[in-house]
């Protein structure tokens, strides 16, 4: 059993087959899907565009396809309706932030809250790269770091978030799983620096860490699980048990 | 028989590493089958005195060391570089040399570089050019290395054709597809499969299979991520084969065919 907590579709060369493939070879039992048109700062059409893309996913594979609604927080009341229709007619069954603003930007709040409504997660980007004059260029302009998801946590305690990727520069990221029970963290991204995966159950526990790949390599990505000093049953947790606990998968997928 | 071309020994300045050192490779390369490895120093990477890191490295690891073969480093803006290099191969044991011009700070193009891989040739050491270590995002703030631009990689396959090199660490398939058309006509090239996804089968036709091989990048990275990439590719297996060791060994002279 796997359960991909963290992919896009339509998204560098992933596509409807991609996730076919997967599914029918028996490599991945759920996705948790969103798609990200319309660049970094996406207008209200792109986000329309992105979530009817992934309704379409989830209605040629239903039983695989859970939907993550994109939203733009800047949009304001029209992100919270968008949030809305999907969940009450399409059910999407969890949200997605990307760097369109901080994440502990106020303009936020309306939408945690109505996912913390529904009892839905937010996944949400975070990164670290190095400022200034570095080689990576740092952050992009808004693009949150694990402390600004750690704010909005604690702003928002009955709400359940997930960090992505470890927050990126996972030293960091461990650190504010640690002290925020209500993140989870999924070990996606294309980064596997060893001593990661140990570090962040030893700090967090083992039952809010999440399996993904946001679109690296699913090998690449199991490398990290099956290498990491992991009992067996701690792997299994992680690759879909603790995933399956969070959305209540035991029945569907809707 | 996996040989993985891609491990370091010796401390990692930025972290503490639970499975470093000679005992952590041991038991990283033990889980992962591999029988033998090419051992980089990490403090021949950090140190002025590149040599002194080799020297470190061979202590720790003493004599009986049949599975980690040892890469002697060598900067060749360093003054003194050519008498450390022919101990290294004469003396030491070293089966290849490391070049990390993005560390070392010194540009393929120099004159001591072109020294340096003539040296090189001359002593039949080939060459393993480290493009990073790390990603670059994840740098420490206080030491932020770029990586080795993809035409410094050109230019070094083009400007010694004679001299087998193995490219560490490149992200393919980005740095490596512009380099295909220059490696038909030259000595052995390899690219390891230590940095992110490798889309190792479109790698397979655009490189071919006998100029990839695995490594690890252990204990900075955790060396099934790489390997499993490897092992579940849909490329055939005389091609996974050969890029699990037998390229590896026949680049280092240490017999085994090439794919």
């Amino acid at each position: 059993m796997l359960i991909d907590t963290h992919i896009h579709h339509e998204f560098g060369t992933t596509n409807t087959a991609t996730f076919v493939q997967r599914a029918e070879r028996g490599l991945t039992d759920h996705f948790w899907v969103s798609t990200l048109k319309g660049g970094y700062y996406p207008s209200p059409a792109d986000i329309r565009l992105s979530n009817d893309a992934v309704h379409v996913l989830m209605q040629r594979l239903p039983a695989h396809v859970v939907g993550f609604c994109y939203v733009n927080p800047v949009h304001g009341s029209l992100a919270v309706d968008e949030l809305r229709q999907r969940v009450e007619q399409q059910g999407f069954r969890g949200v997605k932030l990307w760097v369109a603003t901080y994440a502990d930007d106020p303009r936020v709040d309306s939408i945690v809250e109505a996912a913390a409504a529904y009892g839905i997660p937010l996944l949400v980007h975070c990164w670290v790269k190095v400022g200034g004059q570095s080689v990576s260029g740092g952050n992009l302009p808004f693009e949150s770091t694990p402390m600004h998801l750690g704010r909005l946590a604690r702003r928002h305690p009955k709400a359940r978030f997930i960090m992505a990727h470890l927050g990126g520069d996972w030293e960091y990221g461990v650190r504010v799983a640690r002290d925020c029970p209500n993140i989870s963290v999924d070990t996606s991204g294309s980064l596997a620096e060893r001593d990661s995966i140990e570090s962040l159950v030893d700090a967090v526990g083992i039952e809010r860490v999440l399996f993904g790949t946001d679109n690296s390599d699913l090998d690449f990505c199991l490398g990290k699980i099956v290498g990491a000093d992991l009992t067996d049953d701690q792997r299994e947790a992680i690759l879909w048990r603790n995933a399956a606990r969070l959305l209540d998968l035991s029945s569907s997928t809707r | 028989m996996i040989l993985d071309l891609n491990v370091y020994l010796g401390q990692w300045p930025f972290r503490r590493l639970r499975h470093g050192g000679t005992e952590g490779v041991h038991r990283l390369l033990a889980r992962t089958g591999a029988s033998q490895a090419l051992a980089a120093p990490l403090q021949g990477i950090f140190y002025k005195n590149p040599a002194e890191g080799v020297r470190e490295m061979l202590d720790e690891l003493g004599i009986d060391h049949p599975d980690l073969l040892p890469l002697a480093m060598v900067n060749p803006a360093f003054p003194g570089w050519e008498r450390d290099l022919r101990q290294m191969a004469e003396e030491w044991g070293c089966v290849a040399c490391g070049l990390a011009p993005i560390y070392h700070g010194y540009r393929v193009y120099d004159d001591g570089a072109a020294a340096l891989c003539g040296a090189l040739r001359e002593l039949g050491l080939p060459a393993v050019l480290f493009v990073r270590l790390q990603d670059e995002r994840s740098h420490p703030l206080l030491m932020q290395v770029p990586a080795l631009p993809t035409d410094d990689m050109a230019y070094l396959l083009k400007a010694f054709p004679d001299l087998p090199i193995a490219i560490c660490n490149a992200n393919l398939p980005a740095e490596a597809t512009p380099l295909a058309p220059l490696l038909g006509d030259r000595a052995a090239t390899l690219f390891t499969t230590s940095y992110k996804s490798l889309q190792l089968a479109r790698m397979v036709e655009v490189l071919g299979a006998e100029h990839l091989a695995y490594g690890s990048g252990l204990p900075l990275y955790y060396p099934e991520s790489a390997l499993l990439q490897v092992q579940r590719a849909d490329i055939g297996e005389a091609a996974r084969a050969s890029i699990l060791g037998g390229n590896a060994r026949a680049f280092l002279g240490l017999g085994g065919a090439p794919c």
